[in-house]
């Protein structure tokens, strides 16, 4: 059985319609009106043990509220979660003994403890033993680098910090599973770069199982060997990100400086299988698609009418092949990719 | 591929039941440890899948080897995890067992947690103390206005000022324990509306156990001070034939009204996470309780005084035992054998407040960012 199974997970939200104008609080007591958000609706999925997974969507697309479902704190509102084995809301503190969360957006700590404090706290908490505390303490304050901050209140740490702090929190119960909900958010390119390389050592060296939900590409691009988009609440991908690349980045474009020393060439250039999407003086962009011809025949072509001086080849950009996902989600989730 | 879930019926209610049981059936025996939140009904998936594992079977067997050395160390009586599930169906004695193992567990924790919590008020020292010293004396300030009220009428509904001072010393000391422990209780709206309860529910002990060790109100000795100095001087002051019924009598007054005043409370709290009114609503059970429960109820309403005793029993904290001591008649005129029915009361009271919660934990929102 897999680690963890969601199948057919709904959520729905009852939220109450506010009426506006001065008189609206009162009229918001008497005639209470609500409306339905359908935040999840009808995902389905499964996760091995030690997979890495990274979850992506659009903001509201439902990302934060799986996660809270499959960590217990929201129960669903119809459908079935699995986390080893439990239902989570139902067995919450069984499964969160096996599980370890980082809110980016938010802190796990108290807020006014020293760091270290918040750990030994923790410790006593989850009932780690005092040998196996030891060790994971050791480890982290390596590993991520803890000791300048150690004895700080946590409302004292920089954003990065804390983020560190609580991910060393989210980790010494040594938990099978580690949700992180954009764990990147708000970090410099060094921080974001560590965290990285800190995740991926985790899942290499302890098995541990990864569920990040993210809006930097780069981090999916580094850590997940499959992705999950969601959207409208609803799962519009679930697999690899080559695949996805291979079947929408198909477009690469071919980036060439030309040589002019004999004048300049005047409008696009005229190639087959090829158009001039951007010019800028002797520096041309030709998109062309995988399926008309090969980067070879293209330049073979290009370089028999013009003279060259650099060429380069550039691959889609997942960050552009994602956003036209979004945009036209609608589209592709009733096609087969 | 893309999967698009469309089998919507089956995820319905009927679904999910019978996937329960499905799950029921897979782990039986952890069942019985349900009743207590230990490690051990965690320790079947947890062992389980971690040794089935290859890639970090190294790792799970230290982690396991760590664990059973570290025991001693931890200063809790952890049982053994990988026991656990072994364990033969409990008995009435090994639950007990497995019970006071938690609640000696739950005490350690209460005290380091709230040993943080004070560590950090203790950060602002004069601030705590002026505090302390303004609640001792607003209190004190409180039960002179009654005292300057006898000295302008010589009874209250028949009741004199010691029998008075009785009834407001029983029920400033009950409401002051529980408020001493329900203090994190008082900002609870805001904790949820902020979200700060998601982190409460990501950690594998009690939801409500770990909201009240947010806050000890230190601060409010002051008022326990007062209620206690108050309940003294009424026992200095009354001519009552003490014996040990009597005594025992208030003792249990004491504790039964704590606990109601703090299952008022904890259901006030409950109801923040349907409105974020809860709050004042709470207040006028917990504050008006304890204002009610200061005099005699011969002074209300006849419809008020069933309320208070039939409905929400806050007659059970102070009157009903006092009624017992000073062998007074019962304007409601019930049977004798009501007085002593504060535990049971309080009992009620805890049981519903049980309920209130855990429903309302099933309705918590948390937040959209
Ligand atoms: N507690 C709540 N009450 C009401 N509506 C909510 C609540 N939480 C989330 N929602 C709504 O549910 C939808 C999904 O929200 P969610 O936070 O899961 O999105 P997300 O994918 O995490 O987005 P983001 O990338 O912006 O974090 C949104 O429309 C949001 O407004
Ligand atoms: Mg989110």
């Amino acid at each position: 059985m897999a680690l963890i199974e969601v199948e057919n997970l709904h959520k729905t939200f009852r939220v109450a319609r506010h009426h506006r104008g001065a008189l609206g609080a009162i009229r918001s007591l008497v005639d209470r009106q609500y409306f339905d958000v359908h935040a999840v609706d009808g995902i389905s999925f499964s996760i091995e043990r030690g997979e890495m997974l990274g979850c992506l969507g659009p903001n509201g697309a439902g990302k934060s509220t799986t996660i809270k479902m499959l960590t217990g704190i929201l129960v669903p509102s119809s459908g079935r979660i699995e986390v080893l084995g439990f239902e989570p809301y139902r067995r919450r503190k069984d499964v969160v003994r096996h599980i370890g969360v980082v809110f980016g957006q938010r802190t796990q700590l108290w807020w006014d403890l020293p760091l270290i404090e918040s750990l030994d706290l923790l410790r006593y908490v989850y009932r780690v033993p005092a040998g196996r505390y030891e060790e994971n303490l050791h480890a982290f304050r390596r590993l991520l680098d803890l000791d300048p901050f150690l004895n700080s209140p946590v409302r004292q740490l920089s954003l990065g910090q804390r983020m560190r702090g609580d991910l060393a929190a989210a980790l010494l119960h040594d938990p099978s599973v580690l949700y992180l909900d954009e764990p990147t958010i708000g970090l410099d390119v060094v921080a974001k770069h560590r965290m990285r390389d800190f995740l991926r050592t985790l899942n290499r060296e302890r098995g541990v199982t990864v569920l990040l939900t993210t809006h930097d590409m780069a981090d999916v691009e580094q850590l997940c060997a499959r992705l999950l988009i969601i959207d409208h609440g609803k799962l519009i991908y679930d697999g690899s990100l080559e695949a996805i690349r291979d079947r929408f980045g198909t477009e690469r474009t071919l980036v060439v400086d030309l040589d002019e020393q004999n004048g300049a060439v005047n409008g696009p250039l005229d190639v087959p299988h090829a158009r001039e999407i951007r010019a800028d003086g002797p520096r041309r962009w030709l998109s062309f698609n995988r399926a008309d011809t090969t980067a070879a025949e293209l330049i073979a072509h290009v370089a028999a009418r013009y003279r060259l001086r650099d060429l380069t080849i550039e691959e889609p950009e997942i960050e552009a092949i994602i956003r036209r996902i979004y945009e036209d989600s609608s589209g592709i989730s009733s096609q087969t990719l | 591929m893309v999967r698009v879930s469309d089998d919507r019926a089956s995820g319905g209610v009927t679904g999910r039941r019978a996937k329960d049981k499905g799950v029921q059936a897979k782990h039986p025996v952890s069942d019985p440890l349900a009743l207590s939140p230990s490690q051990g009904g965690a320790a079947g998936p947890a062992t389980g899948s971690g040794r089935a594992e290859t890639d970090a079977g190294t790792f799970a067997c230290a982690q396991d080897k760590g664990r059973n050395a570290g025991h001693a160390d931890t200063g809790f009586a952890v049982r053994h995890r990988s026991f656990v599930p072994f364990a033969p169906a409990s008995t009435g004695r090994h639950a007990l067992h497995l019970w006071l193992a938690e609640a000696q567990v739950h005490a350690g924790l209460y005290r380091r947690l709230i040993g943080a919590q004070i560590r950090s008020q203790m950060q602002y020292k004069v601030s705590f103390v002026l505090r302390m010293l303004g609640s001792f004396a607003g209190n004190l300030i409180d039960f002179g206005a009654i005292a300057v009220l006898f000295n302008r009428i010589p009874a209250l509904a028949g009741w004199s000022l010691p029998e008075v001072a009785l009834l407001y010393g029983l029920s400033a000391v009950a409401f002051s324990i529980a408020e001493l422990f329900a203090a994190a209780l008082d900002n609870f709206a805001e904790y949820v509306e902020s979200g700060s309860f998601d982190r409460v529910l990501t950690r594998p002990i009690g939801a409500l156990f770990q909201v009240i060790t947010e806050d000890f109100a230190l601060r409010r000795l002051g008022r326990l001070s007062q209620g206690v100095l108050v309940f003294v001087v009424a026992l200095g002051l009354l001519d009552v034939d003490w014996t040990w019924d009597k005594g025992l009598i208030m003792a249990v007054a004491i504790g039964s009204g704590a606990v109601i005043f703090f299952s008022i409370f904890v259901l006030g709290a409950a109801y923040c996470f349907w409105t974020i009114q809860g709050r004042e609503a709470a207040n006028i059970f917990t504050y008006g309780g304890d204002f009610m429960s200061s005099y005699p109820l011969d002074i209300y309403h006849g419809w008020l005084r069933r309320f208070v005793t039939f409905v929400l029993p806050l007659a059970f904290i102070s009157y009903y035992p006092a009624l017992y001591v000073l062998g007074r008649p019962d304007p409601l005129g019930l049977p004798g054998w009501v007085r002593l029915l504060s535990p049971l009361a309080a009992l009620g009271m805890a049981l519903l407040a049980w309920a209130g919660w855990t429903i309302g934990v099933r309705h918590y929102q948390s937040t959209g960012s």
